[in-house]
């Protein structure tokens, strides 16, 4: 479980520093802080990475030599971020398959189908450095249940189910621009996931499903980004949860949770 | 007059308490809301929901072990997981004891290991062994009585003396040992004082009881030895809320019926039905039972609670006439003494009683029945307090007690643990406190040999004596909760004690107390934590 956790905080490392590298290209067009090191195109002694350097930085040197060093960018001012979304959530691996599977070779059962919910997010933008996006989400989905309840009408039982999964994620994105109005937010972060839901057996009681847990999780995705004003934008989110233990039976049959979300919604930023 | 009454009544009440459940094995907590632990197997084949009042365990699977909370109730029910073409609702039901395990003072009781088990196509049934409780300074107890096997090992019989408290209640019992063996030539019994108590025996000795096969050794209701045979199994059981417990009690394997605290009543019951005995006339019914040690414990926390001078005044009141038939009468009162009705269609019923015969091991209690008309089924409802008793199984019987040869043999020798020999006499009884023990032998050389004619030898043990709680330090006794613990509402007293109930307003009717406290320059609230009997506060000084 550590090591799939360390797995996923790295696959996030390296989502966020692809986005970083991407990112830089064109900001090096407008960095100013580059020519400003005249030396480093010349400098005998670092010739290590010639390729990397001395191509991008022999123009700018030039420039530098034919036109004054233009005034700093001003930084982009730091901007409230709303967000609210409707998404589908669709599970995925041992976590949402019915613990009857365990005991009855041939079965595949799903107790957690696919579902839905709403999310809201607020945050700011730009911070913490021109680009990014610092957010912080909740998120609610409700979870089918319809398979497992035909199969149990199949044999014998009128059970009434409801499963619920929730979030609260720390998010972290980068924007990559594709146009002047169109751009892919790339990111993610760490949060919380809690399970939880109740089975109606007429026949016996309503009780709860003692083994859906809480559990740190992290969010990883993508994220389009169309601007319809300079407030008002489309977002069309894919992304994936991944959790420690969601589910737990005991006797070490712990499931982790991993799951895929897509969304859709308004980005309000004033 | 009035006054003196009042006291006397209600000493000779909580007498019979006390020696109704003859006391604990441990100081454990149960009930005190502090949350106990249970563990639950599945050894069926199928899913199960397990539900106690305070857990929730669901879709366990066959061959699973969970553990269970237990803060408000003690119930286990369980019903198949929904989706197994299996019966739906509630399959079992089965009330679990809680008490310590390692210290006299623990904070998470243990309530023992129900296990579900079904058989083929059986109604599934629900087995519990219970906790094994710590016995160090505990309350007190009836004599634990041990044969020694064929190994040298001793080997845990049953209680000897329930209700005998004080010499005011003094009497005789037989316990039948089935596992004496004869070593030697000799049997070897000994007689224990494990937990916190005075047992005082006055005389003992062995009876050997030759017998045809298929005779069972029981006690009837007054200690006597009871022999029965031919038993009639019943064919149906049922609780309140369980209908099927046939399973519990169909017959005798160490796992029983114990009534259950569901929807706050003070009393449980269980309705065994047995067909028309025809043709061959059954007289007794035999129950095969035993206390719960939880229960017990919970017994002597209530009593100890009245103060440390309560046993030094009861020992002084049982020397009172009428002090015996009190206690009896209020034992069966309170719900700690198993009340057994027997009826017949068209017939009037019997109301009988089974004092209580401690936790250490189940008894068979033999009691007799009026003239039964084999002709027509038999319906035997039995009612106590419940988690106060463990029924294993009930059966019908015919008498036997004419067909045994019964030889009595004194012991040849009688020693204490200490090294001294005891006499056991009215004129010199032997007492023996916690931690001691009698050991005694008893030479068979005197008897013809053994399983002449195709007949068994069996043995009991023949006692008598009476047992003591062990006085506190100090002489105090909260006479305020002892009137609220006596007055007519006594008889659900215990039972809410050991549902956790500590309403009572200690407090009252405590004139030292309210005089230390009119006098005290510490003001009123000085002794607020020690809200106990009234000598707590100068006991622990």
């Amino acid at each position: 479980m550590r090591r799939a956790t360390i797995t996923c905080l790295t696959a996030a490392a390296l989502v966020l520093a692809a986005a970083g590298v991407a990112s830089a290209q064109p900001a090096a067009t407008i960095e100013p802080a580059a020519p400003v090191e005249p030396a480093t195109p010349v400098e005998p002694a670092t010739p290590v990475e010639p390729a990397a350097v001395a191509q991008p930085a022999a123009p700018l040197a030039m420039a530098d030599r034919e036109a004054p060093r233009p005034p700093p960018t001003p930084r982009p001012p730091i901007r409230p971020v709303m967000e609210a979304q409707g998404f589908g959530l669709v599970p995925l691996g041992s976590w949402s398959h019915h613990v009857y599977e365990t005991n009855m070779p041939g079965l595949s059962l799903r107790q957690f189908g696919p579902g839905g919910g709403g999310a809201f997010t607020f945050g700011l933008h730009n911070l913490p450095a021109p680009r990014w996006d610092l957010l912080l989400r909740g998120s609610y989905a409700v979870l089918g249940t319809g398979e497992w309840e035909r199969y149990a009408a199949d044999h014998g039982s009128n059970v009434t189910t409801s499963v619920r999964l929730g979030n609260v994620a720390l998010l972290l994105t980068r924007d990559i621009d594709v146009s002047s109005s169109f751009r892919i937010a790339v990111g993610g972060g760490p949060g919380v996931t809690w399970g939880s839901g109740e089975e109606s057996d007429p026949a016996t009681a309503t009780y709860s499903y003692t083994m859906l847990k809480t559990v740190p999780s992290l969010t990883i995705g993508a994220r389009g980004i169309l601007a319809l004003s300079s407030v008002f934008s489309l977002v069309a989110e894919l992304s994936g949860l991944v959790g420690t233990t969601i589910v737990s039976y005991g006797d070490g049959d712990d499931r982790m949770l991993t799951a895929l979300v897509g969304g859709v919604g308004v980005r309000v930023s004033p | 007059m009035r006054k003196r009454s009042g006291p006397l009544a209600a000493l000779i009440a909580l007498a019979g308490a006390a020696g109704a459940l003859a006391t604990g094995c441990c100081g454990g907590d149960d009930n005190d809301g502090t949350g106990s632990f249970g563990t639950f197997r599945n050894q069926t084949q199928l899913f199960l929901n397990v539900f106690t009042d305070d857990t929730t365990a669901v879709y366990v699977r066959p061959g699973q072990e969970v553990s269970l909370k237990f803060v408000g109730g003690q119930t286990v029910r369980v019903a198949f997981s929904p989706g197994q073409d299996a019966p739906g609702g509630f399959v079992g039901e089965r009330t679990v004891n809680c008490c310590c395990t390692a210290a006299a003072t623990c904070d998470s009781p243990y309530c023992g290991t129900v296990v579900a088990d079904q058989q083929g196509t059986a109604p599934l049934t629900l087995n519990y062994t219970s906790a094994s409780c710590f016995t160090n300074n505990g309350g007190g107890s009836c004599p634990y009585v041990y044969a020694f096997g064929a190994d040298g090992h001793a080997i845990p019989q049953a209680e000897v003396l329930s209700a005998a408290l004080f010499a005011g209640a003094a009497r005789a019992d037989v316990l039948p040992l089935p596992d004496a063996a004869v070593v030697d030539g000799q049997v070897r019994v000994r007689v224990a004082t494990e937990l916190r108590e005075i047992d005082v025996l006055t005389g003992a000795g062995l009876l050997a009881i030759d017998h045809e096969p298929g005779v069972v050794l029981a006690t009837d209701s007054d200690g006597r030895l009871a022999a029965v045979t031919s038993p009639l199994p019943p064919s149906s059981a049922a609780s309140p809320r369980v209908p099927d417990q046939l399973p519990l009690v169909a017959a005798r394997d160490g796992a029983g019926w114990i009534g259950s605290f569901s929807g706050g009543v003070m009393r449980d019951a269980l309705t065994v039905r047995f067909p028309p005995t025809q043709p061959l006339p059954r007289d007794r019914v035999v129950l095969v039972v035993r206390n719960i040690r939880s229960t017990e414990q919970a017994l002597q926390r209530y009593l100890a609670e009245l103060g440390p001078g309560f046993p030094g005044l009861l020992r002084r009141l049982s020397g009172l006439p009428g002090y015996r038939g009190k206690l009896s009468k209020i034992v069966e009162e309170s719900g700690l003494a198993l009340t057994v009705t027997t009826s017949q269609p068209g017939r009037s019923a019997q109301v009988r009683t089974v004092a209580p015969v401690g936790s250490l091991g189940a008894r068979a209690v033999a009691l007799e029945l009026p003239a039964l008309d084999p002709a027509l089924p038999v319906e035997v409802k039995l009612e106590a307090l419940p988690t106060a008793w463990e029924v294993d199984t009930v059966f019908l019987a015919r008498a036997a007690n004419d067909r045994l040869v019964v030889n009595q043999i004194a012991p040849a020798r009688a020693q204490a643990s200490d090294g001294a020999t005891a006499a056991l006499t009215e004129q010199a009884p032997y007492r023996q406190v916690q931690g001691q023990h009698l050991d005694l032998t008893f030479p068979l050389s005197s008897l013809p040999a053994a399983g002449a004619a195709g007949r068994n030898r069996s043995f009991a043990l023949a006692v008598r004596g009476h047992y003591e709680l062990v006085p506190g330090q100090g002489r105090g006794v909260d006479w305020g909760l002892l009137s609220l613990r006596t007055m007519p509402g006594f008889k659900d007293s215990f039972g809410r004690y050991v549902l956790g109930d500590r309403s009572e307003p200690r407090w009252s009717m405590c004139p030292k107390r309210i005089l230390r406290d009119l006098l005290s320059d510490r003001g009123a609230g000085a002794d607020g934590g020690t809200r106990l009997a009234c000598a707590g506060p100068e006991a622990a000084r």
